[in-house]
């Protein structure tokens, strides 16, 4: 799709951050992210990634500039829109975020549950997308008693299950190693064809350069957004 | 198996006293409530027990002849069956008397020895006002010391004594549903900065607050319903003992059937309403609660 005519799905325009009355945490932020695109987020820790990731699913306000949101300006939305947009966003969060009690089926189906979907449909696409990141086996474990790597997996099938139009993922491949790594971002690719504007925050240079989509770098709270990596072969 | 719930309540240490707590308030609720149907219904009884009826103290000279006697009560009946609004008037034998005092004198105590007065039980149409100044008057001119007992006195102190405690009572079950509503508002809030973290990762994959509150409110009903249907069946057993040990009372002093079928079901659905209470208060707490936090 030509990128000029495509509508954005989210818009930054000299957006900065601060939290209380501390420097700013990001600075003079300006980016526009077109539908159906497939953005890194790369920069050292403390570069501010995760706060731009929360500004984006509206858990943050900036102190300053505009940030526009399948074209609606953020600060205009009321609070009780807040959940319906928010179902448009899938978010896998840094620490995961899973609620402890609750089973991996109930973790991922969580959002079509908040959603209102027939549970039959429910059994039917969690069942299958937790098949499909292999654990399958793990339907009825609580997630205390996975590993850090099905404990992500789990945040990211809760994340993708309600097929968000923008997907936000803060670092999403830090807990497995590169071979489920690679496997994941074939599932947020896959995703990506299918219309949903990803974004993921990571500082795994080898998926950076393996699968080369463009990059937002942030340093020092500033972005410098750099052109795709070139692709290595695999 | 408990419902599954988003929210780990019934694992909470500030919820898993609930269900007593919720029982002991249900209890103490349920005895009110019948203590104040039951005083209603005992002044009501009273009220209607009496209304209507008169007594005439006919007293006899010590000097009197038997016939003399009989003579002054047939005098006295005449006059108060002349009187319009009197529908009868019968003079209660010694015998019936003497059963009616037995309690204070002992049996066989014999009767033609005490300086009694004869007593005239007198009933009146329903809803007559007789001026009884003017019928003592006329009983007093055939019948001289006649006195007319109309039970206005006595029966208006046991009533104010009845009405009282009812209001008593009520004022008891306004107390306990006050400590129950602020209980369940304290634990909802309590619960809720518990786990602030999964309300807030709710929130985020996109939940209503109608869908958290939600959470709460089926929590709050189960918690109430367990609770007060085993206080309330206590207050049950408590209220059958009573009635059971105090039934000879009954008999002379309260007035049978002190609760009637339709004061036991407003009991036994007490527990229903005291859970639906419950849900509403816990969704009204837990939706101002959550238009404050986020």
């Amino acid at each position: 799709m030509d990128e000029e005519t495509a509508t954005s799905v989210v818009q930054f325009e000299n957006v900065g951050v601060r939290y209380g009355t501390g420097p700013e945490v990001l600075s003079d932020i300006t980016f526009e992210l077109p539908d159906s695109s497939f953005h890194f987020v790369t920069g050292p820790s403390g570069a501010g990634k995760s706060s731009l990731l929360k500004l984006m699913y509206l858990a943050l306000r900036p102190s300053r500039g505009l940030i526009s949101l399948f074209g609606r300006n953020a600060a205009g939305i009321e609070r009780d829109e807040l959940p319906m947009i928010r179902r448009q966003i899938g978010v896998v969060f840094q620490n995961f975020r899973l609620i402890d009690h609750l089973s991996t089926f109930d973790n991922v189906a969580l959002p079509l549950r908040v959603a209102g979907a027939a549970e039959s449909m429910i059994q039917k696409h969690v069942g299958e997308l937790l098949r499909w990141v292999g654990l399958a086996d793990h339907l009825e474990a609580k997630p205390p008693t996975l590993s850090g790597g099905q404990q992500q997996r789990v945040a990211i099938a809760r994340a993708v299950i309600g097929r968000p139009r923008l997907l936000l993922a803060d670092e999403p491949t830090g807990n497995v190693d590169d071979q489920i790594a690679v496997r994941l971002l074939y599932l947020f690719e896959e995703l990506n064809r299918m219309g949903t504007t990803v974004v993921i925050a990571t500082h795994n240079e080898f998926l950076v350069k393996r699968f080369g989509h463009a990059q937002l770098h942030l340093e020092d709270g500033r972005l410098h957004a750099r052109p795709p990596a070139k692709k290595t072969q695999s | 198996m408990a419902e599954r719930n988003d929210l780990p309540l019934s694992e909470d240490a500030s919820t898993r006293l609930m269900p007593w707590i919720v029982g002991v308030m249900a209890y103490l609720a349920a005895i009110a409530l019948a203590a104040a149907l039951m005083l209603s219904n005992v002044a009501a009884e009273w009220s209607r027990g009496l209304e209507g009826t008169l007594t005439v103290q006919v007293p006899i000279p010590e000097a009197d002849t038997a016939e003399q006697t009989d003579a002054r009560i047939v005098a006295a009946v005449r006059i108060l069956l002349k009187t319009p609004g009197i529908v009868s008037a019968r003079p209660i034998p010694l015998a019936e008397v003497a059963t009616m005092l037995e309690p204070w004198l002992g049996a066989g105590a014999k009767m033609s020895d005490l300086p009694l007065p004869r007593v005239i039980d007198v009933r009146m149409e329903e809803g007559a006002r007789l001026d009884l100044t003017a019928l003592s008057h006329k009983l007093n001119e055939t019948v001289p010391g006649a006195s007319i007992e109309d039970h206005e006195q006595w029966r208006s102190t046991l009533i104010v004594l009845f009405r009282s405690m009812e209001v008593v009572a009520f004022i008891v079950i306004v107390l306990i549903g006050t400590v129950a509503f602020s209980a369940i508002v304290f634990t909802i809030r309590s619960v809720l900065a518990v786990h602030q973290e999964i309300v807030e990762v709710l929130h985020l994959i996109g939940a209503q607050n109608a869908y958290i509150a939600e959470q709460f409110q089926k929590h709050a009903f189960r918690v109430t319903l367990k609770g007060s249907l085993g206080g309330t069946a206590f207050a049950f057993l408590t209220i059958l003992g009573i009635l059971f040990l105090t039934r000879d009372l009954e008999a002379s002093l309260l007035p049978a059937s002190a609760l009637a079928y339709w004061h036991w079901l407003v009991l036994a659905l007490l527990p229903i309403a005291e859970s639906y209470g419950a849900m509403v208060t816990a969704r009204i707490t837990i939706l101002r609660a959550l238009r404050r936090m986020f």
